[in-house]
C-alpha cells in the first residue's frame, strides 16, 4: 500500500569492462539508468559518453522489412548474435535485406501498376459508350478533340452557345456532379472553344495511351491486371518461402539489434573520467542481491548502493506497490500524476474513498449488477484499465441500493426482503420523503467535513515525511487547519444539531482564533523554525495585505469544498427523480410501451448517472481531496527494457 | 405545438456552425499550400468544408472550386433559413443584395462589350430563391433590353435613370448606390413592420452600425483619393446610420485626411473604425468585426443570422483569395496580408 523502496546504484570501473556492465545491467531489465553528470559538483574531466547509436538504421531497416513481409517482431534467444562483431551482424542485415527487399521490391512493383492501370480503367469508364477508335480521332489532322469532365452547371449553360456551331459537347456518361464527355472543333476555332470550355470549368483528361475503343483499352486494362496480380502473388509466395526459411535468424537478428539498442541507452547515460568510467542508476530495493550478483563477475568495478530515500535532491523515479484491491485505483493517481519519492501514494485512499462515494450516488442494485457486468466485460474482452477498477465501484452501488431500497428504479421491490430479514415493514431510507431528504443533505456534507479532515491528515505526515515543519504545523491543512476547521465544525454541530454550549469564550479563542493566526503567520513563523532571517519578506504591510487576502480566499475554500460534497446527496435524490419520471412517462403508455419505456429509461439513466457520477466522484477526489495533501510531482520508473523496443 | 422556438434554434445553429470556422493555424496552413489541389487537400483533411467538398478531387479545376465553395455557403445559409419566414427582413435582405451583385455584374459586363460572359459566372444555385431571370441575361445585349428584362421587378424603375445616353457609358458607381440605398431602404421599412421592439432596436442599432463603417470608409476614400468635393461625397453616403446633420459637416469640414482620422474618435464606432489602418478594410473589417462580435453576445436570432452570414461571407472571400494567390504563385506573406483576420 505504498512506493516500492528504491535503490541508487552507483558503479565506478576500467573503460575497458563498461561494455559488460551494460550488458549485463540491460539484462536484469530493472536498471533505469540517470545521468551520471548530475550526481556531481565537480563536473571537470567527467566527459559524457554520448556515442552515436549505429545500431539505430540497422534496426529500422530490420522492422521495415520485417513489417512488410508480414513477420510480427519479438524477441528470442539471440546468443549467435550477442558476441558477434559489428561488422558481421551488419553484413547479414544487409544481406537480408538486400534478398527480401528485392523480393518486397517485385511485389510493391506490380501493386504500383495494378493501381495505375486501375486508375485508367476509372477514366476509361467514363467514355465507354464511345464506340469510336480514339487512336483515329487523335490522328485527325483538321479537328481536334478535348476529352474530359464539365460540372453540372456549366453543362446546362452550354444552352446558351445552341447558335454557336463549334461548341459542342458530347456527353458520354454522368456522375451527379460532372458529364463525362468529348468536344470536338476544327483547327482554326480551336482556341476560341478551348476558352469558352476553359470558362466552363471544363477539367481535361489526357488520354494518350489509349487505344482503340474506350471498352477495347479498358478490357486490354484489364488483361493486364490479371497478369499483374499473378505476378504479385508470385512475389507474395517468394517472400512467405523466405521468411519461412530464415525466420530463426531473422528474429534472432532483431533481438539483438534490439539488444544492442537498449545497452547503448544505458551506456550513453555513464560518464568517462580519465581512463574509468561512472555509471549511476536507480533498481527497486529487493533486486540489490541480483545486481550484486552479476556485477561481482567483473572485476575492475566498484559498486554503491545507496538508499533512495537519502537521495531526495535526485528525485528518486516511483514505482507504486499496491495491493490487489488498490491497485486499479493506480490508473486515477498516475493520471494526476504519481507520487513523488517523499509523498504518500494516495491510491489507497482514492480506491476506499472512490468506491464508497460511487456506490452511494450510483446505488441501484439493478445498475449496479448491470454496471458489474459492463465492467467486466470491459476488462476482459476490451482489457480495459477502467473495467477493473469499475468492478468494486459497481459492487458498491449495488450494495447502497440494497440500503436505499432501489432495484431497476423499483423502490418496493425489496420490501419482503427486509421484512423477512429485519422486520421492517417497508426499505429503511426513502430518499424522497421529506424529512429523509434533508438527512440525505446532511449526511453528505458530514461525509465531506470527514474526507476533508483525513485529506488534511495525510498533509500532516506527507510534511514531516518532506521534513516541511511550517507546514505540518502552520498550513492551511495543517495541524492549525485540521484543528480550526475541526472545531469550527465541532462547535457548530453541537450547538445548533445537538444544542450542547460548547462555543465559549476559551474554546473560540483557542481553537479558532488561535488556528487562524498561525495560519496568518504561518510564513514568519516557518521562517522562525528554519532559523531565518527577515521574517517578514519585503515590509511587514505587504505581508500583511498580501496574507489578509489569502486567508479571505482560505476562508472561502473552506466553505466551497465543504458545500461542494452537497452533490453525493443531490445524486441520490437525482437518481430517485429521474426514475420516477421514467415511471410516470411508463404509465402514460400501454403494457408493451410501458416494458419498452421501462428499458430504455433505465438504460438512459443508467449510462447518465454512471457517467456523471464517475466523473463527479473524480472531481472530488482530485478538487477538494487531492489538493490538500497531493503534489503529484513525482516521475516514474521506466527501466531499460529490451521489450520495450519492438514497437 | 413547438417544443423548440424556431428562432432560437438559429442562434444555437449559427454558433455551433461558426464553431466550425477556420482558425489562425488554418490561414497559416493554407497560404503557405504550393498549389490549389493542396489547398482543397488541406481543407477536405482539417477543417468544415470537407462536408462541402465530398467527391471534389485535387485537381479540381480553380474556377469550379470557387463555385463550389460559393454554393455550398450559400446552401448553408439557407439552411438557417428554414428556421425564419421568407419575409424575414435579414433573409430579404440578403437575398436581394445577392440580386444586387448579380445585377451590377451585369453592368459591369455590359460597359465592356461582354454582356454574353455573364453566362460564365450566373450563380445557377441561386436562379430558384431569386425572381430575377437570371438565367437569361447573359442573352441581353444592351441596356433597354436589360430594362426590359426586368420589366416586372422593382429593380427597372430603380435603372430607368441611369439609361445611357448618345454612347454614354453606364455609370456603374451610381447605379450601385441606387440598388444599395433601394435594398436598405426596404430592409429599415422591413425592420420598423416588426412588432417586437427590442428585435427592431437590436437590428436597426447593428444596421446602422454597418452603415456608419461604410460611409466613414466612403468618406476616407473620396477625400483621400479623389479629392472630391463635399457635395459630391454627401451624395454618394449612405442615407442610414448615425452619421449625418452637424457630425458629418465636422467630418467634412476637415480638410486633411489626418484630421477626418482623428474627428473619427468622437464616435464609438468611429473609434472602432479608426482602429483600422487600411482606409478600403474599413468597411469589411469593421463590419466583420462587428459581426464576431455579435456572434459572441447577442440573443436576437435576426442579428445572429446576419452576423453568421456575413462573418462566413469574409471566410469565404479569405479563402478564395487563398485559391487564386496561391493559383498565381503569390508569396504567403503577400496572401496572408489580403485576408480580413480578427486581431
Amino acid at each position: 500500500m505504498s512506493l516500492s523502496d528504491m535503490k541508487l546504484v552507483n558503479i565506478v570501473g576500467k573503460m575497458d569492462d563498461l561494455d559488460d556492465v551494460v550488458s549485463a545491467l540491460g539484462a536484469t531489465g530493472v536498471f533505469q539508468p540517470d545521468d551520471a553528470g548530475e550526481f556531481f559538483s565537480d563536473k571537470e574531466n567527467l566527459i559524457p559518453i554520448n556515442s552515436a547509436n549505429d545500431v539505430s538504421p540497422m534496426l529500422d531497416s530490420l522492422k521495415e522489412i520485417m513489417a512488410e513481409s508480414g513477420l510480427r517482431p519479438k524477441i528470442v534467444s539471440s546468443e549467435r548474435f550477442d558476441h558477434s562483431d559489428p561488422d558481421t551482424v551488419r553484413e547479414r542485415v544487409g544481406v537480408l535485406n538486400q534478398e527480401l527487399g528485392e523480393l518486397i521490391r517485385q511485389r510493391d512493383e506490380a501493386e504500383a501498376k495494378i493501381k495505375y492501370c486501375r486508375d485508367k480503367i476509372e477514366k476509361t469508364r467514363h467514355f465507354i459508350g464511345l464506340g469510336i477508335d480514339i487512336k483515329k480521332i487523335k490522328d485527325c489532322e483538321y479537328i481536334v478533340t478535348r476529352f474530359g469532365k464539365l460540372p453540372n452547371d456549366s453543362y446546362k449553360k452550354l444552352e446558351n452557345y445552341s447558335e454557336n456551331p463549334y461548341v459542342e459537347f458530347f456527353p458520354c456518361t454522368h456522375d451527379g456532379r460532372y458529364y463525362w464527355g468529348v468536344y470536338a472543333a476544327p483547327l482554326e476555332e480551336a482556341q476560341m472553344v478551348d476558352r469558352i470550355f476553359s470558362r466552363l470549368y471544363f477539367e481535361r483528361i489526357i488520354i494518350d495511351e489509349m487505344k482503340g475503343t474506350p471498352k477495347e483499352f479498358a478490357a486490354a486494362l484489364e488483361g493486364e491486371i490479371i497478369d499483374l496480380q499473378k505476378q504479385q502473388k508470385d512475389a507474395d509466395e517468394k517472400i512467405e518461402a523466405y521468411v519461412k526459411e530464415n525466420r530463426d535468424e531473422l528474429l534472432e537478428l532483431f533481438s539483438a539489434l534490439c539488444k544492442h539498442h537498449a545497452y547503448q541507452a544505458i551506456k550513453n547515460h555513464a560518464c568517462k573520467y580519465h581512463s574509468s568510467f561512472v555509471l549511476i542508476g536507480w533498481i527497486p530495493a529487493e533486486y540489490e542481491g541480483r545486481i550484486q550478483t552479476v556485477l561481482n563477475n567483473i572485476n575492475s568495478i566498484e559498486v554503491i548502493f545507496t538508499k533512495a530515500s537519502d537521495e531526495p535532491q535526485h528525485s528518486p523515479p516511483v514505482k507504486l506497490k499496491n495491493k490487489f484491491f488498490f491497485r486499479p485505483f493506480e490508473y486515477y493517481t498516475e493520471m494526476y500524476g504519481l507520487p513523488n519519492y517523499h509523498e504518500i501514494d494516495p491510491s489507497w485512499f482514492i480506491a476506499l474513498t472512490y468506491t464508497v462515494l460511487f456506490g452511494i450516488m450510483f446505488a441501484d442494485v439493478g445498475h449496479g449488477i448491470m454496471l458489474l457486468i459492463a465492467a467486466i466485460y470491459m476488462l476482459k474482452v476490451k482489457k480495459m484499465p477502467l473495467g477493473a477498477l469499475l468492478i468494486p465501484c459497481s459492487i458498491s452501488s449495488t450494495i447502497f441500493g440494497f440500503v436505499f431500497g432501489s432495484v431497476f428504479g423499483f423502490e418496493e421491490l425489496l420490501n419482503p426482503i427486509y421484512k423477512a430479514l429485519f422486520g421492517l415493514q417497508e426499505k429503511p431510507i426513502d430518499a424522497l420523503e421529506g424529512g429523509t431528504t434533508m438527512i440525505l443533505i446532511y449526511s453528505a456534507v458530514g461525509i465531506g467535513v470527514v474526507l476533508l479532515l483525513i485529506a488534511m491528515i495525510l498533509n500532516i505526515i506527507s510534511c514531516f515525511k518532506r521534513a516541511d515543519i511550517g507546514g505540518a504545523l502552520f498550513g492551511v491543512n495543517g495541524l492549525a487547519g485540521f484543528v480550526f476547521y475541526g472545531s469550527l465544525i465541532a462547535g457548530l454541530v453541537c450547538d445548533l444539531v445537538l444544542h450542547i454550549p460548547v462555543m465559549n469564550t476559551a474554546y473560540v479563542l483557542l481553537l479558532i482564533v488561535l488556528p487562524v493566526v498561525l495560519i496568518f503567520l504561518r510564513e514568519p513563523l516557518t521562517k522562525l523554525i528554519r532559523g531565518e532571517k527577515d521574517v517578514f519578506g519585503e515590509s511587514i504591510g505587504s505581508f500583511i495585505v498580501d496574507n489578509l487576502f489569502e486567508m479571505f480566499e482560505v476562508a472561502i475554500s473552506y466553505v466551497s469544498n465543504t458545500m461542494s460534497f452537497l452533490r453525493v446527496g443531490a445524486f441520490i435524490l437525482v437518481h430517485a427523480g429521474m426514475m420516477k419520471v421514467v415511471f410516470v412517462l411508463a404509465e402514460m403508455s400501454g403494457p408493451v410501451g410501458y416494458v419498452i419505456i421501462l428499458i430504455i429509461g433505465n438504460i438512459i439513466v443508467m449510462a447518465l448517472e454512471a457517467l456523471l457520477v464517475g466523473i463527479q466522484v473524480l472531481r472530488l477526489e482530485y478538487y477538494e481531496m487531492f489538493s490538500r495533501f497531493y503534489n503529484g510531482d513525482g516521475r516514474r520508473y521506466q527501466p531499460v527494457s529490451v521489450q520495450d523496443k519492438i514497437d | 405545438m413547438n417544443i423548440v422556438n424556431p428562432s432560437s434554434a438559429i442562434i444555437a445553429k449559427a454558433k455551433a456552425k461558426y464553431g466550425h470556422r477556420l482558425t489562425k493555424k488554418d490561414y497559416d496552413a493554407l497560404v503557405k499550400c504550393d498549389s490549389v489541389g493542396d489547398v482543397v487537400r488541406y481543407l477536405k483533411a482539417y477543417t468544415y468544408y470537407q462536408h462541402y467538398l465530398t467527391g471534389v478531387g485535387s485537381d479540381i479545376h480553380r474556377g469550379n472550386l470557387e463555385n463550389i465553395l460559393r454554393r455550398e455557403s450559400f446552401n448553408n445559409f439557407l439552411s438557417l433559413c428554414r428556421y425564419r419566414s421568407r419575409d424575414s427582413a435579414v433573409t430579404g435582405y440578403i437575398l436581394r443584395r445577392t440580386e444586387i451583385s448579380e445585377i451590377i455584374k451585369f453592368c459591369t459586363l455590359l460597359t465592356i462589350g461582354r454582356p454574353r460572359e455573364y453566362i460564365f459566372t450566373v450563380p445557377l444555385y441561386f436562379v430558384e430563391h431569386t425572381a430575377l431571370p437570371l438565367d437569361h441575361l447573359a442573352e441581353v445585349s444592351d441596356f433597354q433590353g436589360l430594362l426590359d428584362l426586368l420589366e416586372h421587378h422593382p429593380y427597372r424603375r430603380l435603372l430607368e435613370p441611369f439609361r445611357p445616353k448618345n454612347g454614354e457609358v453606364l455609370d456603374i458607381s451610381a447605379i450601385n448606390d441606387a440598388l444599395d440605398i433601394y435594398s436598405l431602404k426596404e430592409l429599415y421599412r422591413a425592420i420598423n413592420s416588426q412588432k417586437n421592439k427590442d428585435q427592431r432596436t437590436a437590428l436597426t442599432t447593428l444596421f446602422d452600425t454597418l452603415c456608419d463603417y461604410q460611409n466613414y470608409s466612403r468618406i476616407m476614400r473620396m477625400k483621400k483619393f479623389y479629392q472630391m468635393s463635399n457635395e459630391e461625397v454627401r451624395r454618394h453616403l449612405l442615407p442610414y446610420g448615425s452619421l449625418s446633420g452637424r457630425k458629418l459637416d465636422i467630418y467634412l469640414a476637415s480638410e486633411s485626411y489626418e484630421e477626418i482620422r482623428q474627428a473619427l474618435a468622437d464616435t464609438k464606432v468611429g473609434r472602432r473604425a479608426n482602429r483600422i489602418e487600411t482606409d478600403d478594410e474599413m468597411a469589411i473589417k469593421g463590419r466583420y468585426d462587428q459581426c464576431r462580435h455579435e456572434m459572441y453576445f447577442s440573443t436576437d436570432p435576426e442579428v445572429v443570422l446576419l452576423s453568421y452570414c456575413i462573418v462566413s461571407e469574409t471566410e469565404l472571400k479569405n479563402i478564395i483569395t487563398i485559391i487564386e494567390g496561391v493559383r498565381y504563385s503569390m508569396e504567403s506573406e503577400s496572401i496572408a496580408q489580403m485576408l480580413i483576420l480578427s486581431e
